[in-house]
């Protein structure tokens, strides 16, 4: 159980950590995290 | 209905948008704050309305990229965002200038409400206003006083937006009224000094006004605080100040979520059933996150002065006389607005240059913004001033510390200005820039706003950092617990065997075999692979790995070496991270993190691209991957420099 536990967070995190470089760098108008200035829509 | 929120920076259009539409924003004194279009809805009598908040802009000519929105929806009906009615914000305490852009507005014929907020500074100020006098001199508009910061003048607004003609106006104030076109500047001209005379003639029927206590008590200040020469000493004096509260006050707090964190780790290790799972949560999870939570109170004090110098209205007086030190350096007076943005994050700071005219100059500005400290810098450097710097004081009263740290906010900021002379020399620019500069009334800090701008700080810091760093520990902890095949067992069993030949103690042993487990894992075969790179720079491979990592954000080096170390540890001891790094011994027994490859270290954070966010942030202000490339690669290589002739010199 524990095993099937680590695999789930690792696959998940890697995901994660895919999805916001995906995010950030090709998705053309995403939402930038951290920004004192919220991207609004146009 | 489509309702358009005009005004000049600084006459407090955020607070008017908040009040009608209750949503929070950034409200402050601070030039170019509105940056991006935004829109909020609200009902009044079942009927819905938008209400679009325009960049701030003098006049609807505009002279940058966001005040051209202005410009292109106004003269365009055929304009999705076209109003149909226009909401002027004026600061009541400076009419004449903010009038230009009403009457321009108004001059367009839409249905225009002009609202005269900070009615109270205006009031304090000795000014006042004939309002119906006023009312005649532009039929068909509607003018409301307000004090939008505490919501007053809210009812009266919200009844001339129901009662106003939603029909356009038939009268004119300036009668030659036309918009130019934006390359006749002479047209401009000659409306700006006609329109002026205009003002003037009215405000001279509608104005009344008396030098004040406050207005002289003012201006004496100013006096100081903008001295050529005063003025900076007051400003370092200021933020010395800062520095030094921050590490004085702060290690209170931190001391106890740190603990909180070892202990709680420790007890995980305990009380867990055995198992790979409770494993990466002891080992992982919980020393990551907590690497980087203890960071809080430095990061909320940071803020809480940062927002008391904002909100006092010191902090436009702290752009003017930077202005004064860029234009020698042939910077435009508008970089100044997102050198000090990038203070707290690079972020806004490259989305700040939007205000910038010149293309040249706005990419010099990108290029240079993430050299000036930010707040993610603020868990690595005071990690290694901890480490390596002793706390002791100064001509008996300044924390070294604390002037450490104000040494690497300093670094950055002469980078900066460095490099962006630098890159003028091998940029050759067209146009000159201006800053055009209001020094807002000094007047005692809202502490609500105060409040609110530190809770957002850290709860962006603790939540957006929070899930990359919680992502990163659980891959760093898989690579650092698995390696290719049976090697690090092999690793292992070796490890045992050598250090029973060498009659090491248990403790010594057991730290032994751990270290060779690590090095055969797969991050171990990563570091190893990466050191004969970073050597040079005194770091050891544990250190290279949690540089990489640290690429994602720069607070995540903190985090990568505290998942690191309690694999190592197998996380069993409750020891703060800043302990574990104290024990940390290279192979001959001396100890990784001396003066020398801790200051190493800190230069290296001083300069180097360590941020994804903002990468992206550049490559979508650029349309293209050159440019943050080119700054990645030429920051990349001044850190490597800086940190290796640091660590020649220091060690």
């Amino acid at each position: 159980m524990q095993v099937v536990l680590v695999i789930v967070c690792i696959l998940a995190a890697a995901s994660y950590l895919g999805w916001q470089f995906y995010q950030r760098f090709f998705k053309s108008d995403g939402k930038c995290d951290g920004c004192a200035i919220g991207k609004n829509a146009n | 209905m489509k309702i358009a929120l005009l005004g000049n920076p600084n006459t407090g259009k955020s607070s008017v948008f908040n009040m009608l539409t209750g949503l929070r924003q950034q409200v402050g004194n601070f030039p170019g704050v509105t940056v991006d279009k935004k829109f909020g809805v609200f009902s009044l009598a079942n009927e819905e309305h938008t209400l679009i908040d325009f960049p701030g802009t003098y006049s609807i000519y505009p002279r940058s990229k966001d005040e051209q929105v202005v410009y292109d929806v106004l003269k365009n009906e055929e304009h999705p965002d076209f109003p149909d009615l226009a909401i002027v914000v004026a600061d009541e305490s400076n009419l004449e200038r903010n009038l230009f852009l009403f009457t321009q507005v108004y001059d367009l014929q839409i249905p225009v409400i002009l609202v005269l907020n900070m009615a109270d500074l205006a009031k304090k100020n000795g000014k006042s206003i004939n309002i119906p006098a006023l009312e005649i001199a532009f039929p068909g508009a509607k003018i409301v006083e307000t004090t939008a910061r505490v919501g007053l003048g809210k009812d009266r607004l919200i009844q001339d937006i129901q009662s106003i003609s939603k029909e356009k106006h038939t009268d004119r104030f300036y009668t030659s009224a036309k918009i130019c076109s934006l390359d006749d500047s002479k047209g401009q001209e000659i409306e700006a000094t006609e329109r002026y005379t205009l003002i003037n003639d009215v405000l001279i029927r509608v104005q009344t006004t008396s030098t004040t206590k406050t207005e002289a008590s003012s201006n004496k200040l100013d006096r100081i605080l903008v001295h050529p020469i005063f003025g900076y000493i007051i400003f370092g004096a200021i933020l010395m100040i800062i520095f030094q509260f921050i590490f004085a006050f702060a290690a209170y707090p931190m001391d106890f979520i740190d603990g909180i964190f070892a202990d709680f780790s420790a007890w995980l290790s305990q009380e867990l059933p055995a198992g790979l799972f409770s494993d990466l949560i002891s080992q992982g999870i919980v020393p990551g996150i907590g690497g980087v939570l203890v960071f809080i109170p430095q990061i909320a004090l940071l803020f809480f002065f940062i927002a008391l110098l904002e909100e006092s209205g010191y902090l436009a007086r702290v752009v003017f006389i930077m202005d004064r030190i860029m234009r020698p350096l042939g910077l435009n007076g508008k970089s100044v607005v997102p050198l000090l943005s990038s203070v707290a994050c690079a972020i806004p700071g490259v989305m700040a240059t939007r205000t910038i005219s010149d293309w040249k100059e706005r990419m010099i500005t990108i290029l240079v913004a993430p050299l000036m400290s930010c707040s993610a810098r603020i868990p690595v450097y005071t990690l290694l001033i901890a480490l390596v710097i002793p706390k002791q004081t100064v001509l008996g009263f300044l924390n070294l510390q604390g002037l450490v740290l104000f040494g690497l906010y300093t670094l950055g900021l002469v980078a900066a200005l460095l490099i962006a002379a630098m890159l003028k020399l091998l940029i050759k620019t067209r146009e000159k820039g201006f800053l055009l500069l209001e020094l807002p009334s000094y007047k005692s800090p809202r502490w609500g706003n105060v409040g609110i701008t530190v809770w957002e700080k850290v709860r962006v810091f603790v939540w957006d950092a929070g899930k990359v760093i919680l992502a990163i520990s659980i891959i760093l902890w898989a690579l650092a617990t698995f390696g290719p095949g049976d090697r690090m067992e092999k690793a292992a069993l070796k490890a045992e065997n050598h250090a029973k030949e060498l009659k090491l103690s248990n403790e010594d042993s057991e730290r032994f075999v751990a270290s060779a487990k690590l090095e055969n894992s797969y991050i171990g075969i990563m570091g190893k692979g990466i050191e004969p790179v970073i050597k040079p720079l005194g770091y050891d491979w544990k250190i290279g790995i949690s540089l990489i990592t640290s690429f994602a954000a720069r607070e995540v080096f903190v985090g990568s070496l505290a998942t690191i170390y309690a694999v190592q540890e197998d996380g069993g001891e409750n020891k703060r991270l800043i302990d574990r790094m104290r024990s940390e011994k290279r192979f001959d027994g001396t100890p990784v993190y001396t003066l020398a490859s801790g200051a190493s270290l800190m230069v290296f954070y001083v300069f180097a691209m360590q941020c994804m966010a903002t990468l992206a942030v550049v490559k979508r202000e650029t349309k293209s991957w050159k440019w943050p490339l080119i700054q990645m690669t030429f920051m990349g290589t001044l850190a490597y420099l800086g940190a290796f002739i640091t660590y020649l010199i220091l060690s």
